[in-house]
């Protein structure tokens, strides 16, 4: 018994270790292109963008920010501020209400220990207890094996909660609207954002436009076919869009 | 091959050339006089049918018999009508041996407008010689009003027939008058507001039995009107005067920039249409004969012309206006809604406002927000839903951010004013401020740039929070772009782990397996020494299973062999020597003790 749960405990710590040192392989540094993924930089990116008046893009870097630390409170308010300036409303969807009370991380990892605690238990208990008993007592050792189950599988749906939760499972998919600099909209020949960007029935250049986009916005990538991609909204409507306005959540470059 | 029937065919001349050659001589020169017997030429028309509705085709067949070779005229002009030669085919008739052609020279007539028409007697000049049908009497039936939207007869190809406008009166539909092509433009209102969104409805008719494309898009410009873009085109199908049109309908909204008398439309396009022509005088009659009627088809192209409507446009009553009016003309109602319902402080709260009615809708512009004070907001955003391209009714909801300076428990108002044109007057709308709840946040609390005031009570003072600072953050936490379950250093120990419950089982099993064979053993080894306490057990029996035990206990320590060997030689003394089979009891004990003394180290 004592072996087993030392072996137990060896193997949980062998499956930690890697997790964090995956973590900190990427050692900070605040210079050169290379794009850093850490949550800060992406906030400190946000800031400089707001501060040369490029609000999408300031809400591009604060969004990704949020993804790889969905607990950054100052990224968070700041983001709500752009969007309201931006005029882009703040959907609290129950995903994002359950990560700001616990973390995806968390959970993951308390499900994984309750869930392989739980197995190994089971397979102890089973041979060394349950087998060969006597009645009365293998009737106890059944009970016990059923509690034990039952803490697999909670242990399992919490880990599973976790990965639900956790924004970085949906970011791959999510597309922000980021049209390029127009010259031509500012009466003042500055580059400026187009305001909107047409959604499309069809991909071609003047198909029936379904809706006007805000820049800035939050869409779901279906599908990419060269220069359009097949989008959905929030609402639920489908269209096609330029894929050149679109910005992926996740930098391509990671 | 070939030869075979040629060779019959010889036989055959040869058994005719004697007794029967005078007599098929005969019958084959009888046979070719007869097929070139002058025969009398004889001439007439006739009609597919006397009586014909509007725009319908009536075909007209000359035919001309006993004649070799027929002039007939490509074209009869008839006022009216359209009456030009289509085709010719040829008959050769043999009867009792009388051999007689007639040729066959078709005519299509388009009727032009609705009477009865005369179409006078054809000259035909046949083998040299002249010869006229008989009038035929034709009635068109429909409306006896020569329409000026007619289509103009002739017409030469590619040349453009611009039609006169309907002659209609406005605000109502005008007559097809039995043309093969023509335009309405409908408008329900002759007086409207300056601002006021009218649909307007242009139809485009063109009979069915005639294939018609449009050239160019619809001109359909106005001076002092704002024109909406038209509308997909509806198709569909009407029947005017028992003729079946081809109908395109094209909706738009209009709406008039100044007061004043304005005139609307006419709409035009053009169209390319295809009517049947004359067989050109260099096609061959059979050339003409084989492309039939489908060959002779001409493309005309032909302007389509609307009627001209004339309205009058009035402007909007300054008495009673409102000061928040900004121009929304039409009948509307107005619906209010905050989003979300609780929201903490610092954190953005929407107000959708809803105008939904028939009017210009596109137009309205925001509403006027009451009472205001406490919340920053921000430019709206704003959206038109049109469910019906075709009607006035739509829906513009404007989305408006804004964020609570203070704690707010309730959203904006807002006033809306809009002028019914129906009743000629202003109309003020209001939405009540939505109820808001205040949620306190402790994230909020915990960092500096937050609203301290988040959880004070609503009665309490309110007080502006601090411009939130925004500072670089110099500390980086790197993190992973990849959720932890999908990581590879957590699937590797998933599966170390899963490889490690597997082993840890497969070990706990076999020890459960061992142990479960030693229990075996010791339950048999029990119940052979309990036989061997028994004083009532043969001495064979005894024997046997003494030498079983010590053959068992040997297992686990074969070096003792000398401590049991004197049971194993009892047993073969029993079994092969020539003692009799009796055991006293002092050997039964005996060996027993040996055995106990082998298991136990001492003595019983």
């Amino acid at each position: 018994m004592k072996w087993s749960l030392f072996f137990l405990i060896a193997l949980f710590g062998y499956g930690i270790t890697p997790l964090r040192a995956a973590d900190a392989s990427n050692p900070p540094s605040t210079s050169g292109p290379q794009i850093i993924n850490s949550p800060e930089h992406f906030y400190n990116d946000g800031l400089e963008a707001e501060a040369r008046g490029d609000l999408a893009d300031a809400s591009l870097a604060l969004r990704r920010a949020l993804v790889l630390n969905p607990h950054f409170s100052q990224a968070r308010e700041k983001l709500n501020e752009l969007l309201g300036k931006m005029g882009i409303p703040i959907q609290a969807t129950w995903r994002t209400k359950l990560v700001s009370l616990c973390s995806p991380d968390f959970l993951v990892i308390i499900g994984s220990l309750l869930a392989w605690s739980a197995s190994f238990l089971v397979v102890w208990i089973f041979f060394t207890r349950y087998l060969g008993a006597q009645e009365s007592s293998k009737k106890r050792s059944y009970f016990l094996l059923l509690s034990l189950s039952f803490i697999f599988l909670l242990g399992s749906a919490l880990a599973f909660l976790g990965t639900t939760l956790d924004p970085r499972t949906r970011a791959a998919k999510i597309v922000i609207v980021l049209p390029k600099y127009d010259f031509k909209t500012s009466p003042e020949h500055r580059e400026e954002r187009p305001a909107t960007t047409p959604l499309r029935s069809n991909p071609v250049e003047n198909g029936p436009i379904l809706a006007s986009i805000p820049t800035g916005s939050l869409l779901l990538l279906q599908s990419r076919h060269g220069v359009w991609s097949y989008v959905k909204m929030e609402s639920g409507q489908k269209g096609w869009i330029a894929t050149s306005a679109l910005q992926p959540l996740v930098p391509e470059t990671k | 091959m070939c030869l075979l029937p040629m060779t019959r065919y010889s036989l055959l001349f040869t058994r005719l050339r004697q007794p029967f050659l005078p007599l098929f001589l005969g019958f084959l020169l009888f046979f070719i006089s007869s097929l070139f017997a002058a025969s009398e030429v004889q001439v007439s028309a006739e009609l597919s049918r006397h009586r014909a509705a509007a725009g319908e085709m009536v075909q007209m067949d000359l035919k001309v018999t006993g004649a070799q070779e027929a002039d007939v005229p490509h074209k009869i002009a008839v006022d009216g009508l359209q009456i030009n030669l289509a085709g010719q085919s040829k008959q050769v008739q043999i009867v009792n041996f009388a051999v007689s052609s007639s040729s066959l020279y078709s005519y299509i007539i388009i009727p032009l407008r609705s009477g009865t028409f005369t179409i006078p007697s054809i000259q035909v000049r046949a083998d040299g010689k002249y010869f006229r049908t008989s009038p035929q009497q034709l009635t068109i039936e429909g409306s006896s009003t020569t329409s000026n939207n007619s289509i103009q007869t002739p017409l030469s190809p590619g040349a453009a027939a611009t039609l006169p406008p309907v002659r209609t009166t406005p605000n109502t539909k005008p007559s097809s008058n039995n043309q093969i092509a023509f335009s309405e433009l409908i408008v329900p209102k002759k007086r409207l507001y300056v601002g006021e969104v009218v649909p307007a409805e242009i139809r485009f008719y063109v009979d069915a039995h005639y294939n018609a494309s449009p050239r160019h898009g619809i001109d359909f410009s106005n001076e002092g009107l704002l024109v909406e873009r038209l509308s997909d085109p509806l198709s569909s199908t009407e029947e005017r005067n028992g003729i079946l049109y081809n109908v395109a309908t094209f909706h738009t909204f209009i709406s008039a920039v100044k007061p004043g008398p304005i005139n609307v439309g006419p709409a035009k396009l053009d169209l390319a249409i295809d009517l049947p022509a004359s067989t050109p005088a260099d096609v061959p009659d059979i050339v003409a004969q084989l492309m039939g009627h489908a060959g002779m088809m001409q493309q005309h192209s032909l302007t389509l012309k609307s009627n001209t409507i004339s309205l009058e446009a009035i402007s909007l009553p300054s008495e009673g206006r409102p000061d928040h009016f900004s121009g929304a003309i039409g009948e509307f109602h107005i619906d209010a809604m905050a989003l979300p319902k609780k929201y903490t402080l610092g954190d953005p709260v929407t107000l959708a406002i809803t105008i939904d009615g028939d009017g210009n809708v596109k137009a309205i512009s925001m509403p006027e927000l009451t009472d205001t004070n406490g919340w920053k907001i921000y430019p709206p955003t704003d959206r038109v839903d049109a469910p019906d391209p075709g009607s006035l009714h739509g829906v513009k909801t404007f989305e408006i951010s804004m964020i609570a300076q203070e704690p707010k428990t309730s959203t904006p108002g807002s006033l809306f004013s809009y002028f019914n044109p129906t009743s000629g007057k202003y109309v003020t709308l209001s939405t009540k401020p939505q109820p808001l709840k205040v949620i306190p946040s402790a994230v909020a609390a915990a960092t500096p740039s937050s609203a301290m005031n988040a959880v004070a009570p609503v009665s309490s003072p309110p007080v502006i929070p601090p411009a939130p600072q925004t500072l670089m953050v110099k500390d980086y936490s790197p993190r992973s772009w990849q959720p932890l379950l999908q990581r590879k250093e957590y699937l590797l120990a998933t599966g170390a782990l899963f490889l490690a419950l597997l082993v840890w089982s497969a070990y706990l099993g076999f020890q459960r397996y061992q142990k479960r064979e030693s229990l075996v053993l010791q339950q048999h080894l029990k119940k052979m020494w309990s036989e061997l306490q028994d004083h009532q057990l043969a001495p064979d029996l005894f024997y046997k299973t003494a030498v079983l035990y010590a053959e068992e206990l040997l297992k686990k320590d074969p070096s003792r062999f000398s401590e049991l060997e004197e049971i194993f030689k009892r047993r073969d003394e029993m079994n092969y020597g020539a003692r009799e089979t009796v055991l006293r009891p002092q050997e039964r004990q005996k060996i027993v003790q040996i055995l106990n003394v082998f298991q136990h180290g001492h003595h019983s």
